[in-house]
């Protein structure tokens, strides 16, 4: 008896509630491109929305209850949030640098990958704003910058570039979405789209230059920290050196995160989504910059050793006298995670780096996260008061749940548009 | 031309305007404002408005009894902030970290306002209001049905010689069996057992700017010993190298940590020590002769009494290495050296037998005599009472078990709590007579709570061992709760319940305008004036009532010091009764266990020892021990190189 | 906040401290004092030496010998008043952190402090503390704040800024009297009047004839981490020389350092 009542309440619900879904779900989907059943997605996507739904609660907390949630303190009042912030912006670099390969140098091949690349670029400096507003004690008073900005302040050239850049990718995100099958039926969409498709090498230039500039001066942050020994990088100009190795960084990395993201999105969906060229062509040029921000580094860290910490009275060794951040760290984060995946990336047709082309992708990417985790926690744990101590920091789960929002924001979001829109224009093609 | 305003017009207009008002400053200032009028309102209070003014008191919450400069807002004007009072020659314009909060504690949450019944309940204490008549009925019930026990009724006076405590006496003389109780002075203990050496020839007090040496036994010399006046005196001799610290405890205490030299002894062991030094002194030869002279028993009696504490078995016992031991006291024979005992490292006084044996080591290094800072002092000048006083004890001089009822007045329990439980009958009841719920009243089964300090006009004594007599004014500065009972009001209202009523006790004012008569009368000293911070003739004060109003007005009466030699009798090294020579012996070989373990981490000594015992702590003060790292750890507190090595 | 008016003429001062590391006891009453002062409220009950707020906080420091050897002093930190490249300033993004010219004292404005935390990243003196809870007063401060120094909330940023209230005071005594300038001893910050063995010496440091001037230069005096070049106005002095080589630094850290965290 039961089971003939399950039986039909089951029926019932796939009559009522999933035949209609899976119809406009087919609806929704690109033309001629395959999606994984939608049962299947929503079974993929499922721990991602309870992962939301936690950081959302952890997010909440912090907001509510103040900061007092997290484990920052009076010494360590940046944490896992900035230096997220930091990693997440820099991998979210593949947006700018592909634009700027595809409309400003015309690398026609990366028109493969520049939807999927703006896509994650989005999600990654929208998360990454969202954190902030998490992340300062009085989030309604963030318009105070503009108000009354401080030019001389890094975190004022960051909140311009950022909010700026957010609002140039949303514009570049917007066409993605009206290319979509359904929203494409609807005339005056299709004339907006068709406009901002005019103005998007401009908004590509300027989003080039804002983001090169933003990454600048998210390294430029630790560089002018005159009075932090560890941090402290003498001006090139007008910039602290760290300035020009954050861009450096960053354009070397983004490539190769694309790289990394297309390859998951193809063994995820089964699919082969771009050319052969593409994903060697990337990581040619990541392997190239790579060499560049290995060499600029090394020279940068000689002449930190040598000149600028023991001018401001630090002996430089001393910084790595901790257990935790010993010599390693920094010969780590130069030879293993710098020159090691530069030279298997450079070489993109040999036979021997197609098959560590991956890996050493990810080598690359982790590179950029140990150096981001150098800059901002153990500039912070280190004391520079002779009397003072060594410190530690573990996060909150608070903290940690609000990270896993951004991250479980950032695979829905991707998710969502690799589903319903076309990111992947060569797919299609590829796949008939 | 007619314009027609098409609805897309009214769109357009509508979206431009929308974003020309987000883009300007109006929507986000508004924001802003509005986030932090909510949390203001919820969580910062006004502050007072109107005239600033100043006025003087002083901090009545330990006898140290400190000047204080309070800033006062408003009218009434009220305390907002404190200082010491510069050039104040007993206090030295210095304050305790408490005393810069004093004013808090008068509305502290433990704070009693009127009398009340105290519940001991699972997971702490609880104060239940109860009308004055039925606690006045409840203890005089008490008093009756303890009139088995050998006293009936006590009052422990935990700053004794104030007009109240003799206006008390007073009033307690009209019940039948009624005494009072004055517990050992935890600074001063030792230039007690000084002076009772010397068949109490007179008071003494120190004089730091004399000693080249000073053997401390857990005195708080840098943390504030008497008064914490006395740090500054302290310091600027160590620092100019005039004056050789040499801390003897157990505990790694702020005076240890800045001694010239410290020496970690076991917990219990100072009796041991001061004798090993004596002995070193007298087998050594290192006895001045004119000190031979004077002590009657120095051959034969008390060589041989001190033979036993030789280097290597006051080595083994105390932990100091025989050798620096030998080499200390070698040096200490060499100049003028004083020996301070003060509390034990539990935070109690130290015991009758170690203050003799400091004592004793006092009397061998030449003391008192004017080079090591040992002087006379005079007694503060107090009026001759009218009529019949209750008898006054010391707490060690009550049998134990004793006490029937027992009225606790003060809220530094400066005394352990160990000591005073051990006088009280089995079935004794105690009064509490503390502002607050904490320290004494923890113990009490009633709260008659007094006025809290700069609740009432009180007086400032002279502070332990302070090297003249001294006496302040503690005018009030804040209105006292309707229902906070002064502790000779209560007594009164005991006496009628008991059927013998006494003359109503005398208000403050006559009360202290008396003393102030006593000391014109004496003639002697010198009166501070604040703001000037200058020193009038007493002469030049304008008799009794001019006095009082400098004294009123932040001022200070100073004695003159003891010019002349005083003369000093033979003395005898040991103790006349065989029993107390023996327990002196008993504690010095075998030490003596710590009290201070039971009594609870509350007496931790901690800041200014001694100074603010177990009165609450105001909110501010976390500060120094939870959120810096000034306060050492309970554990490091604990703990020396000696009990690590043991542990 | 930090907009004092001048009386007409006055000239610029540069007040600073001399703090004698010998004449500190630990005892705290400075940072009492202060806290008192400033309105800065006690810690929630969950807050550590890490998370509270204190203006002033004084430093435990010891010569890393063994016990009972162990030489310990004191180091009282407030605010060091930078003079030249004031790390604070140039990074906060929306000018919460001014100097007043007229004094050298380096303010903060936590009415506008968005609550970054950028500045206290670049302070190497740790001597500003964020507000991580809302600010609860005990019923006891609720009447016994001071009416010159607004209470702040949470999320923003303070700091000691050498009770710049008692210096526009001083400045309102001076015009009321006609003067031009406040009289050289008028304005002490909390901490200097609290301390009970006079270790702090304050005043004006640009003038030759103050206490505070002529200690400055006197022997046994250094700053905290000179070579970072930011010209504090707080001057440290020992007569001992274990003391001043271990707060500066010239002594090489011991490595057994207690790891906190």
């Amino acid at each position: 008896m039961d089971s003939i009542a399950e039986t039909r309440v089951g029926a019932m619900l796939e009559a009522r509630v999933m035949e209609p879904l899976v119809t406009a779900d087919g609806k929704l989907m690109g033309r001629g491109v395959r999606r994984a059943p939608l049962p299947k997605f929503l079974l993929g996507i499922a721990p991602w929305v309870v992962l939301l739904g936690f950081g959302l609660y952890g997010a909440f907390l912090c907001l509510y209850r103040g900061l007092n949630q997290t484990n920052m303190d009076n010494r360590f009042a940046f944490g896992l949030w900035i230096y997220l912030d930091l990693t997440v912006i820099a991998f979210g670099a593949g947006a700018f640098f592909t634009g700027f390969l595809l409309y400003v140098l015309k690398k026609k091949e990366l028109k493969a990958v520049i939807n999927s690349a703006v896509v994650i670029g989005f999600v990654c400096y929208s998360g990454a704003v969202g954190i902030l507003m998490i992340d300062v004690g009085q989030p309604l008073r963030a318009w105070f910058t503009f108000w009354h900005p401080n030019v001389h302040s890094m975190l004022t050239e960051v909140t311009f570039c950022i909010t700026c850049y957010l609002t140039i990718l949303a514009i570049e995100y917007v066409p993605l979405i009206l290319k979509n099958r359904q929203l494409r039926k609807i005339p005056s969409l299709l004339v907006f789209e068709h406009e901002l498709h005019k103005v998007m090498v401009v908004l590509a230039a300027l989003g080039t230059f804002l983001s090169f500039f933003h990454q600048g001066s998210l390294g430029g942050l630790y560089g002018v920290m005159s009075a932090r020994p560890f941090a402290f990088r003498e001006a090139i100009g007008i910039w602290p050196s760290t300035f020009f190795l954050f861009i450096l960084s960053a354009a070397a990395i983004g490539p190769s995160f694309i790289l990394l993201t297309t390859k998951l999105a193809e063994k995820l969906s089964g699919k082969k989504l771009v050319r052969d060229e593409v994903p060697a062509l990337l990581a040619k040029i990541s392997g190239n910059i790579l060499i560049v921000y290995v060499l600029a580094k090394a020279i940068d860290t000689l002449y930190w050793i040598n000149f600028t910490s023991p001018g401001t009275g630090a002996e430089p060794m001393s910084f790595y006298s901790h257990k935790a951040f010993g010599p390693w760290v920094l010969t780590a984060e130069i030879v293993l995670f710098g020159l090691v995946p530069a030279l298997l990336l450079r070489d993109g047709g040999k036979h021997l780096s197609l098959k560590w082309r991956v890996p050493a992708a990810l080598l690359a990417c982790a590179g950029v996260a140990v150096n981001r985790y150098v800059m901002t926690i153990q500039t912070q744990a280190l004391p520079t008061l002779p009397f003072d101590q060594f410190l530690s920091y573990a996060p909150s789960w608070q903290e940690t749940a609000s990270f896993l929002l951004v991250l479980a924001y950032g695979v829905l979001v991707y998710a969502l548009s690799f589903r319903y829109l076309n990111i992947f224009p060569e797919e299609r093609e590829l796949n008939s | 031309m007619g314009q027609r305003f098409t609805r897309r017009d009214v769109l357009f207009a509508a979206t431009g305007s929308a974003a020309g008002i987000a883009l300007s400053p109006l929507p986000w200032k508004l924001l802003g404002d509005s986030a932090i009028w909510t949390q203001r309102s919820r969580f910062a209070p006004e502050a007072l408005r109107g005239d600033v003014t100043t006025r003087f008191s002083a901090c009545t919450l330990c006898p140290a009894g400190c000047a204080l400069r309070a800033r006062c807002v408003g009218t009434p004007a009220l305390p907002v902030s404190m200082t010491g009072v510069k050039g104040n020659p007993v206090t030295h314009g210095a304050l305790c970290p408490t005393g810069f909060a004093v004013h808090h504690l008068a509305r502290h949450p433990l704070r009693l306002k009127g009398p009340a019944r105290i519940d001991l309940r699972k997971g702490g204490v609880e104060a239940v209001s109860a009308k004055a008549d039925d606690v006045v009925a409840a203890v005089a019930a008490a008093v009756r049905s303890s009139k088995g026990a050998a006293v009936p009724l006590a009052l422990l006076d935990l700053r004794p010689g104030r007009m109240a405590s003799l206006e008390c006496r007073r009033v307690l003389a009209g019940i039948p069996g009624a005494i009072q109780v004055v517990p050992a002075s935890r600074d001063a203990s030792t230039l007690d057992a000084i002076r009772a050496q010397l068949d109490g020839a007179a008071a003494f007090g120190v004089d730091l700017e004399k000693p080249s040496t000073i053997v401390s036994f857990g005195a708080p010399l840098r943390e504030g010993w008497g008064t914490p006046g006395t740090v500054p005196v302290l310091l600027t001799r160590q620092n100019a190298g005039t004056l050789r610290l040499v801390q003897l405890e157990a505990r790694r205490s702020p005076t240890a940590e800045g001694a010239d030299l410290w020496l970690p002894i076991r917990p219990g062991t100072e009796a041991a020590v001061a004798l090993g030094l004596a002995h070193l002194l007298v087998t050594e030869g290192l006895v001045a002769p004119e000190v031979a002279k004077r002590a009657r028993d120095l051959d034969a009696s008390f060589r041989s009494f001190v033979a036993p504490f030789e280097p290597g078995a006051v080595e083994r016992i105390s932990g100091i290495p025989a050798a620096t031991l030998r080499s200390l006291a070698r040096a200490l024979a060499n100049e003028p050296t004083l020996a301070i005992g003060s509390g034990a490292p539990g935070g109690e006084p130290l015991g009758i037998e170690e203050e003799r044996a400091i004592a004793i080591l006092n009397l061998l290094l030449g003391n008192p005599g004017p080079r090591s800072g040992l002087v006379a002092r005079r007694e503060l000048p107090a009026p001759v009472p009218d009529g019949a006083l209750a008898p006054q004890l010391s707490l060690a001089g009550i049998a134990d078990g004793s006490v029937g009822v027992l009225l606790i007045d003060g809220a530094a329990e400066t005394v352990p709590w160990a000591l005073v439980a051990a006088k009280l009958t089995p079935a004794s009841v105690v009064v509490s007579l503390s502002p607050w719920l904490a320290g004494p009243a923890l113990h009490a089964a009633w709260a008659v709570p007094a006025p809290a300090p700069l609740e009432s006009l009180d007086e400032v004594l002279t502070p332990a061992g302070a090297p003249v007599a001294s006496w302040a004014l503690a005018p009030p500065l804040l209105p006292v709760p309707e229902k906070a009972m002064a502790p000779a009001a209560f007594l009164e209202s005991l006496a009628a319940a008991l059927g013998s009523p006494s003359a109503a006790p005398e208000l403050p004012e006559p009360l202290l305008k008396r003393r102030a008569a006593a000391i014109v009368a004496a003639g002697r000293g010198k009166v501070f004036v604040p703001g000037s911070s200058s020193l009038l003739p007493l002469a030049d004060a304008g008799g009794a009532d001019g006095l009082y109003q400098k004294l009123s007005a932040g001022g200070a009466w100073i004695d003159e010091p003891v010019s002349a030699p005083v003369p000093l009798p033979l003395f005898d090294l040991l103790p006349p009764a065989p029993q107390a020579t023996a327990s002196l012996a008993s504690v010095a070989v075998l030490g003596r266990p710590a009290r201070g373990a039971q009594a609870g981490p509350n007496l931790e000594p901690e800041g200014y020892v001694g100074s603010t015992g177990t009165a609450p702590e105001p909110a501010i003060l976390g500060k120094l021990g939870r959120e810096s790292l000034l306060r050492t750890s309970t554990a490091a507190r604990r703990s020396t190189p000696v009990t690590i090595r043991e542990a | 906040m930090h907009t004092a008016k001048k009386p007409t003429d006055g000239k610029n001062h540069r007040y600073g401290m001399v703090i004698d590391l010998d004449r500190c006891t630990g005892c705290g009453a400075c940072m009492v004092a202060c806290a008192v002062e400033n309105n800065v409220p006690p810690g929630d009950p969950a807050a550590n030496e890490r998370t509270g707020i204190s203006w002033l906080r004084v430093y435990r420091m010891n010569d890393g010998k063994p016990l009972p050897e162990t030489r310990t002093a004191f180091v009282p930190v407030p605010c060091q008043q930078c003079g030249v490249s004031t790390p604070c300033l140039s990074v906060c993004p929306q000018n919460a952190v001014d100097i007043d010219q007229s004094s050298g004292i380096v303010g903060q404005i936590p009415v506008r402090c968005l609550g970054c935390r950028y500045c206290m990243a670049a302070c190497p003196y740790h001597t500003r503390s964020f507000n991580w809870w809302d600010p609860v007063y005990p019923a006891e401060m609720r009447e016994s704040l001071n009416p010159d120094v607004s209470t702040r909330t949470r999320g923003v940023v303070e700091k000691c800024n050498f009770c710049f209230h008692r210096l526009q005071q001083a400045r309102a005594k001076a015009a009321a009297a006609g003067g031009k300038d406040e009289a050289p001893g008028e304005y002490v910050p909390a901490c200097v009047e609290a301390c009970p063995t006079s270790a702090f010496l304050f005043g004006d440091l640009d003038d030759p004839a103050s206490d505070v001037a002529k200690a400055a230069k006197g022997e046994g005096t250094f700053r905290l981490l000179e070579k970072l070049g930011t010209d504090p106005k707080v001057i440290y002095r020992s007569a001992k020389p274990w003391v001043r080589q271990t707060a500066e630094g010239a002594l090489p850290r011991n490595g057994k350092e207690e790891h906190r965290g």
